[in-house]
């Protein structure tokens, strides 16, 4: 394809996603979200962060590895124990981080 | 409440831990476009004018079967109907901000912005949720726009070790949050099924598994609880 037909799909397919993301706001005053209705999206955000985790630790590129899985939980399960000492989130992460770092270098 | 500059900053310090993951990603869409040959300037302009990395790799590998210009296009907003429901999620946050204010913001409504912003309306000490959303997408930005052009200018080159690590960065900071905010049986019960159930969903129905995953969880949640 030549450029201007990128440059067309990207602003195509921007301006289809940009209404998908507009059009709830603009029709947002004319709907009132019940009580039933709003737990129903607070269960359905958790379960989709928890997803996103699940997703991202036991597959990655696509492909379910065993051994990274491995690795992936004992740093969760290391930035989790850190948490819950200091309370401090960036260390808990990085520390965690560095650690699946170090196994995956060592490891190959 | 907390200062409009407060809680730009509280947003922006937020996203931070978040964004090596983020930067992987476009990295990772800059790398296969140029191994597609799709033009700098186009993969540029994919990126600033959809901001959302999985149908930009749907388009990608789209083009391998077809060059028409109309599918494509197809393909990468049917990709994106998730955030339709994320805006609808978010209609009940922004509540009170006006129309014009954002409108323009809207191009940045994404899981990671949304999932923040959610948990943070969800803490004592509010603060103006807006503005805070508003902080996550602008720390965003330069990095979904400098990791594609990192991923164009290096192709394949980052060793596998340090992609492997940029990529836990997201899922740890999200654990972290969750153990941090979740309250009651009900909510545990819905990390517990998203965990669960998304994976396999995701498998199922790529692309769709995850939200799909989380609206069954959703509504066998309220169902049971009502």
């Amino acid at each position: 394809m030549s450029l201007s037909d990128w440059i067309l799909v990207a602003l195509g397919a921007g301006a289809g996603t940009y209404m998908l993301r507009a059009v709830p706001f603009v029709m947002a005053g004319r709907y009132e979200i019940s009580g039933r209705g709003l737990k129903f999206l607070t269960y359905t955000s958790l379960a989709f962060f928890a997803g996103i985790v699940s997703k991202n630790l036991i597959m990655w590129k696509g492909e379910f590895d065993p051994l990274e899985l491995g690795v992936k939980l004992t740093a969760l399960v290391v930035a989790l124990g850190l948490y819950s000492r200091y309370k401090s989130i960036l260390l808990s992460l990085f520390t965690g981080v560095a650690l699946a770092v170090a196994f995956k270098a060592i490891s190959g | 409440m907390e200062t409009e500059l407060s809680s730009f900053r509280q947003g922006t310090r937020a996203s931070l831990p978040a964004l090596p993951t983020i930067f992987i990603i476009f990295l990772g869409f800059g790398i296969t476009s140029r191994i597609e040959d799709v033009p700098v300037v186009g993969a540029m302009a994919m990126t600033l004018a959809i901001c959302a990395a999985p149908a930009q790799y749907a388009i990608l590998d789209m083009a391998n079967v077809s060059a028409n210009p109309v599918q494509l296009i197809i393909v990468g907003t049917l990709a994106n109907l998730r955030f339709f429901l994320i805006s609808i999620n978010m209609t009940q946050m922004f509540r009170g901000v006006p129309l014009g204010r954002l409108l323009p913001w809207a191009q940045f409504v994404a899981a990671t912005p949304f999932l923040l912003t959610f948990f943070r309306s969800r803490k004592e000490n509010p603060v103006d949720l807006f503005d805070y959303f508003r902080g996550i997408a602008s720390s965003m930005i330069p990095v979904i726009i400098l990791g594609t052009a990192a991923g164009l200018w290096m192709g394949a080159g980052l060793p596998g070790y340090l992609v492997f690590g940029a990529t836990l960065f997201m899922p740890i900071y999200f654990s972290l949050l969750l153990a941090t905010g979740v309250k009651g049986g009900y909510e545990f019960a819905a990390v517990g099924l998203g965990f669960a159930m998304g994976p396999i969903f995701e498998a199922l129905i790529p692309g769709w598994g995850l939200l799909a995953a989380a609206m069954v969880a959703g509504l066998a949640l309220t169902m049971v609880e009502s």
